[in-house]
């Protein structure tokens, strides 16, 4: 069994910042235009923050370790 | 012709994730932990594959293409709630498996009951579960409902269908010879009186979420 990780600010950080792009960040990127890869830029948001949440909490697991 | 061989490809399917899983478990000895938490010894890639198979379910496929048609935008939300259950997972997950590993729980009201020093909380917790739990396998039948009729190019009535899926289910969880002795292990314990709700709920709720399980492999293996 690995040990307890003991978060620090970066953990905070790390899982903050999708945290808060996908459930606040939100309303300031509802709109259409600009047009990223054809999908409304709300979608593209969405998607890229979808994509980011794992590299953030990798991220985090390794400053966890420390 | 076209439904036949639809029906065909799904049965296949169906039955052969059925066998491997009787298989699978043939040599195992079976206990409780054994049942509901797989011995706590899922390998990562297993795990990974479960998560998938918890997250994306016949409301990924159905339900959520159809909110996107009927509303629109909104309907985006689901792309936001992936990745913050998964930073919650994150954040509580690790704690919550190690103080289970460490005192041996097995569901939800194991938990709260044993962390809050509290029988009512865990009959609570186990009572809430069990009724969403049922409403969770309604949306998941009717799932599968629809997508067995698609399959059948709307040869079967909707509730044949319905039945068959159940019956699947049923089959799946309570043929198994390991999933009987299990509960005759468990009923056999000294702390299991007919009257601890923990216990109680041990045996509605794991076996409630077995069939859920194979629920969401047999709706995920037909989608």
């Amino acid at each position: 069994m690995s040990p307890a990780k003991r978060f620090n600010i970066f953990t905070i950080l790390f899982t903050g910042i999708p945290l808060f792009a996908v459930s606040f960040g939100i309303c300031f990127a509802n709109r259409d235009e600009p047009i990223l890869f054809g999908f409304p830029f709300l979608l593209s948001y969405l998607i890229f923050w979808a994509c980011m949440t794992p590299v953030c909490l990798w991220l985090a697991d390794r400053s966890a370790r420390r | 012709m076209n439904s036949i061989i639809a029906f065909a490809i799904v049965t296949v399917i169906i039955l052969g994730s059925m066998g491997f899983g009787v298989l699978a478990v043939r040599k195992i000895k079976m206990t409780p932990q054994e049942l509901v938490v797989g011995n706590r010894s899922f390998a990562t890639i297993l795990l990974c594959v479960l998560f998938a198979g918890e997250t994306v379910t016949s409301f990924t496929f159905l339900g959520a293409s159809g909110w996107a048609y009927s509303r629109g935008a909104p309907a985006f939300y689901i792309l936001g709630y992936f990745p913050a259950t998964l930073i919650v997972l994150f954040l509580l997950g690790p704690t919550i498996w190690r103080r289970a590993r460490e005192s041996n729980f097995l569901t939800n009201a194991d938990y709260f009951a044993s962390m809050y020093q509290s029988r009512l909380l865990g009959l609570l917790v186990a009572i809430c579960g069990v009724f969403f739990l049922v409403l969770y396998l309604t949306v998941q039948l009717t799932g599968i409902q629809i997508l067995l009729e698609i399959a059948g190019y709307g040869s079967v009535q909707i509730g044949s269908t319905g039945i068959i899926a159940f019956v699947l289910i049923v089959i799946f969880v309570f043929f198994q010879w390991a999933a009987r002795r299990c509960l005759g292990q468990y009923g056999q314990r000294s702390t299991c009186s007919g009257r601890n709700p923990v216990c109680w709920d041990r045996h509605s709720c794991s076996f409630l979420w077995v069939a859920g399980q194979s629920v969401c492999q047999t709706e995920g293996s037909t989608s």
